[in-house]
């Protein structure tokens, strides 16, 4: 990499180097690219001969550093003299006249050098900024505190004799309001009494009446001696805090913009250090200066070195073996070892190892991209700049990171394990100790073969057919109901909305227990059915739970009834939403009643609803409660479904039934797997349609 | 068509008093009736309830004669441009335009004709296939401007459908309507606060305020013959300059003495049951004429200047600090805070009763 003649800075303007020995090679860089033979090999033994140390701008920047030093070491005895001639108390006025004294020193300092290299630029720049903008930011709080201190003595200087007469002032006011208010309330009365207005007219203008004199009282109140110079201390505080910080804001932004402009020189040329401390997160930013920043990725560091690696390696595990017990699964372990510690532990170690591995890149990135910026010319950030760009765009991933760590834990994990437990033979038979067994599970699924896998695509099939029809007839009657109810025309809308939103409101578990005892083979209504269809003959009675379509067709039904009730609230909402005035539109255009419904009010519910429709599906595809609670994912068929699973299982209860009673985990995760893949499929078909939808707002 | 509203009142339920009441109206077929007001004045209220979207109170709406209090609005064969736009938001453009003839079952190549025929006048061609979200509120209110305009309806309703936009189109538009209305042979009504709007397109004038019907006319009369001391000050910018003072002996005596004024005789005439009663005086500011008189004569002083290049205007002092606006061309020279004098064309003065604010000459 050449030095080249100029640098850039970060605005991406050329400047010309100051740095003059930087320069030479530099120039003599872009000779030798352009020259051949003799005057190249001239060119070459120039840069070689090239003095470094003795080179008369070196020497120079030499002394001129050594002056800097030495004066940047008095800047405490300054200090000192100067804190000793001011007069203000207040620490941080003291505080900041001493620094805009030091910065005008220093702007004197600096300015004979500002030509000799861009930091002495900088530096002067910097201070020029402090001190044209200090004198403001100590004016305001001066002004501030004084402000302050008046309003605290007014405040305090309220007598209690004072403080007394405003008070029955205030209270007298307030009892002649009121009266007023209540006569003006009679008046209106008396008006709704003769039928002059409506009662609607009565109520909006009883309510109009005693809202104003409410707001008379409360404004007479604020202006009580008290809390009006309360109000007034508090007001000046906030300031104090607000104004001073964002005078400050601007401070740090102007030289924010300055370390943007001036740029940097460097000797070096190729960005090693990222190379040499990648290990070690935040050594790096640590020997480039940028200290708060080094802090953070230290942190990193210690969680690498302190808990990922050794974790991985065994060390500290509850009973696994780290990355090792994963793949071994405690097979020949120690009679109390089991496998799915083991694994948990594993995948634990693999979440660790990447989050490291993620801090290492991170940090690598990080420590090389101000490297190269550098070497081409530009600043690094200070502390003030990389909280701004924190608060800027590393503003959401510094709020999510937490959620996402959660996550990881939370959600990530069990679906890994799950995923795992899949790819093993964790079953009745090898509860403890289990093993990898590859994709033995899915195959068995597929062909359904085997104890758990034969009814798989039985239950396939009735879960598709529930879902579509359970959740189309719960948004149909939802969508009718939503639609008939805010009609205009409908009276005691408020009755049909409370109805509808029951089985909302009532827990979903009690109205299907209810429903369940009253189709159990002595329950009132397979009586009535019975009685209805004049069967009377035991043999002949129809019993809803023991026959499968009976049960398939109850379930189905009360399943409409009960998610209506969310559809309904949804359309309810947005119904309410649409703007009367397209409703007058549509009935200038020639629209009338259903026309309108059907031009305007559907479309745009369906526009808005989509998506949320979708959730319903998938919502259906695992409803567990209701098949669970209902008849317990019977009729059970054996000839057909085998002793795991009922005629009415879904495969959400299937799941269950098979891991969580029948201890086939390693088969049922494999299902659940397949489960879930299809319905995040389905979903994200779902929303990609709807999005174009989604994105046009009314 | 003829639409004549006789003695209209609303009261909106839940409302004390009324909000409108006492509307006489007579609006004949192919007039441009502008209604104008200040804001919240009911100017909406009184479209709507002839459009048919509010009921009435009281009074009778008759179209051509027919009562049409009870008629639905899409029987009145009227159409309406909402003050709100009120687009479909889920339709195109173009299918926003084409919905009322849709709903009357017209023919297929009748309905895109029409709509070409509109976007091309109203200049929104390219968005015809946006949504009405998509496009911007100028543009909206055109679109619901267009949707009005293919029903070709026998009475155009419009609330103030220039409102958003910019000046310069605004200017395009106004002509734009005039000939739309001209061309569609229709009865127009259109609600505005404007009153260059109004000056500029209407045949009529119906000037509301407080709920009541202030003066009804041609613009000009609106202009020339302020029914009262609301219209005189509500028309014209400038607003015009009022006197307040009492008449002795025949002449007018300003508050203040500032100054005294002899009216024309015909003025007189009418004034003369005024003998010692207050009295108001306005004139516009383009009647003051330059240079000392000894009779009918003000003397101020120059306070600000605003010039406006073919005109220039003057607010100045009198020496008891009541202000007064002079209009005088461009290119004479004023200064700030020079003392000049001025005198009343006789011809441009308005008298007005201060107790009714009625007009007296
Ligand atoms: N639906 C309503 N219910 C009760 N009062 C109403 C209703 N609509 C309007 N009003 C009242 O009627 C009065 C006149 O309203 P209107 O909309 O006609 O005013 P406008 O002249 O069109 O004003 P703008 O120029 O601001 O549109 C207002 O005081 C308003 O508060
Ligand atoms: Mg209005």
């Amino acid at each position: 990499m050449s030095y080249g003649t100029t640098v850039r800075d970060d605005i991406g303007n050329e400047h010309p180097r100051k740095h003059l020995r930087l320069k030479e090679r530099g120039e003599l860089e872009v000779k030798l690219l352009q020259s051949d033979g003799e005057e190249k090999c001239a060119i070459e033994q120039k840069l070689r001969t090239q003095p470094v140390d003795d080179h008369p701008y070196e020497q120079a920047l030499r002394k001129a550093r050594e002056e800097e030093k030495s004066f940047l070491g008095e800047a405490e005895k300054r200090r000192e003299a100067c804190l000793s001639s001011i007069k203000d108390r207040d620490p941080r006025l003291r505080k900041w006249t001493c620094w805009l004294h030091e910065s005008e020193a220093r702007l004197d300092f600096y300015e004979p050098l500002v030509d000799m290299s861009y930091d002495f630029e900088l530096a002067y720049q910097e201070n020029r900024i402090l001190a044209r903008e200090l004198p403001i930011v100590i004016a305001l709080r001066r002004e501030l505190l004084d402000e302050l201190e008046e309003a605290k003595a007014d405040l305090s200087s309220v007598g209690k004799e004072e403080q007394a007469a405003a008070l029955n002032e205030f209270n007298e006011y307030r009892r002649q309001r009121k009266v007023s208010c209540a006569e003006e309330k009679e008046k209106i009365r008396q008006k709704h009494r003769q039928g002059l207005i409506s009662s609607k007219a009565l109520q909006n203008e009883q309510k109009r009446a005693e809202r104003s004199a409410e707001e008379d009282i409360l404004t007479k109140k604020r202006l009580l001696p008290l809390p009006k110079r309360r109000d007034r201390v508090r007001h000046i505080k906030h300031r104090l805090k607000v104004d001073i910080d964002s005078r400050w804001r601007v401070i740090h932004s102007d030289i924010s913009d300055i370390r943007r402009k001036t740029p940097i020189e460097v000797k070096k040329r190729y960005p090693w250090l990222s190379m040499l401390t990648f290990p070690i997160p935040g050594l790096g930013q640590f020997l480039i200066g940028q200290r708060q920043k080094a802090f953070f990725f230290f942190l990193g560091t210690l969680f690498i070195y302190l808990a990922a690696i050794p974790y991985s390696l065994g060390v500290g595990n509850y009973r696994g073996k780290g990355i090792a017990g994963l793949i071994s699964l405690a097979k020949d372990g120690k009679r109390l070892d089991r496998s799915i510690i083991f694994m948990i532990e594993g995948v634990i170690a693999v979440i660790f190892l990447v989050l490291a591995f993620l801090i290492i890149y991170m940090s690598y990135r990080d420590v090389r991209s101000t490297e190269k910026r550098m070497i081409a010319g530009i600043r690094k950030h200070n502390w003030f700049e990389t909280r701004m760009v924190m608060r800027g765009k590393g503003f959401p991933y510094i709020v999510s990171a937490p959620a996402a760590i959660l996550t990881i834990f939370i959600v990530l994990l069990p679906i890994a394990v799950t995923c795992l437990i899949s790819f093993t033979n964790y079953d009745p038979t090898h509860q403890s100790k289990f093993s990898w067994t590859g994709l033995e599970n899915y195959k068995a699924i597929f062909l359904g073969q085997g104890m758990a896998g034969g009814p798989f695509w039985r239950i396939m099939g009735w879960t598709v057919i529930w879902t579509l029809a359970a959740t189309t007839l719960a948004i149909f009657i939802g969508f009718v109901l939503a639609l008939l109810v805010n009609q205009d025309r409908i009276r005691g809308k408020k009755f049909f909305r409370t109805v509808y939103l029951l089985p909302w409101a009532v827990p979903a578990f009690i109205t299907i227990m209810f429903f369940s005892i009253m189709f159990s083979p002595s329950g009132p209504l397979t009586t009535v059915l019975n009685q209805l269809l004049g069967n009377t003959d035991p043999s002949e009675m129809l019993n809803i739970k023991y026959t499968t379509w009976g049960t398939r067709i109850v379930l189905i039904l009360l399943q409409g009834w009960l998610g209506s009730s969310y559809v309904f609230l949804l359309c309810t909402g947005i119904l309410q939403g649409i703007p009367n005035d397209l409703y007058e539109a549509a009935r200038i255009d020639g629209a009338q009643g259903f026309q309108q419904t059907r031009y305007i009010t559907i479309p745009i519910l369906l526009f808005q609803t989509a998506p949320l429709m979708i959730g319903q599906y998938t919502f259906n595809f695992n409803n567990f409660s209701i098949i669970y609670l209902f008849n317990g994912g019977g009729p059970f068929e054996p000839s057909k479904y085998g002793n795991l699973a009922g005629s009415s299982d879904l495969l959400i209860s299937y799941i269950y039934k098979l891991t969580i009673q029948k201890q086939y985990q390693g088969i049922g995760s494999a299902i659940t797997m397949i489960v879930s893949l299809l319905l995040i499929f389905i979903t994200w078909m779902g929303f990609r349609r709807t999005k174009s939808f989604r994105e046009e707002k009314l | 068509m003829r639409v004549q509203l006789v003695n209209i009142g609303k009261k909106y339920e839940g409302r004390e008093n009324f909000t409108i009441r006492n509307i006489d109206l007579d609006i004949a077929s192919r007039d441009f009736c502008v209604i104008l007001g200040p804001s919240g004045c009911g100017k909406s209220t009184l479209l709507r309830m002839i459009a048919g979207l509010n009921s009435i109170t009281e009074g009778d709406l008759l179209f051509d004669g027919k009562r049409m209090n009870k008629v639905e609005p899409k029987d009145r064969d009227i159409a309406m441009v909402f003050q709100s736009y009120a687009l479909y938001p889920h339709m195109t453009v173009y299918d926003n335009m084409a919905f009322s003839l849709k709903m009357r079952k017209e023919r297929k190549h009748v309905i895109h004709e029409r709509v070409m025929e509109a976007a091309e006048v109203l200049q929104i061609k390219e968005y015809l296939y946006s949504k009405p979200s998509e496009i911007s509120g100028g543009q909206r209110q055109r679109v619901a401007l267009g949707r009005a305009m293919v029903r070709k309806p026998a009475v155009f309703l419009m609330d103030e459908p220039l409102s958003n936009l910019d000046a310069k189109l605004r200017e395009h538009m106004r002509v734009e309507l005039v000939r739309l209305h001209k061309s569609l042979d229709t009865t127009s009504i259109y609600v505005t606060h404007d009153q260059t709007e109004a000056m500029t397109m209407a045949t009529k004038i119906v000037l509301l305020n407080d709920g009541i019907v202030q003066q009804v006319g041609a613009p000009s009369t609106f202009y020339e013959k302020p029914a009262n001391l609301f219209v005189a000050g509500f028309i014209g910018s400038p607003t015009m300059n009022v006197f307040h003072g009492e008449m002795k002996n025949g002449i007018f005596h300003a508050d203040g003495g500032i100054f005294t004024v002899e009216p024309r005789k015909e003025d007189a005439d009418l004034l003369r049951p005024y003998e010692g009663k207050r009295v108001a005086l306005g004139i516009r500011s383009e009647r003051f004429i330059a240079g000392e008189q000894e009779k009918n004569g003000i003397t101020v002083v120059v306070d600000v200047i605003e010039m406006l290049g073919k005109e220039q205007l003057l607010y100045c002092k009198f020496s008891n600090g009541e202000e007064c606006v002079i209009s005088e061309p461009g290119y004479y020279e004023y200064a700030i805070d020079e003392t000049h004098h001025f005198h009343f064309d006789l011809e441009g003065l308005h008298f007005f009763d201060e107790e009714t604010t009625l007009r007296i000459n």
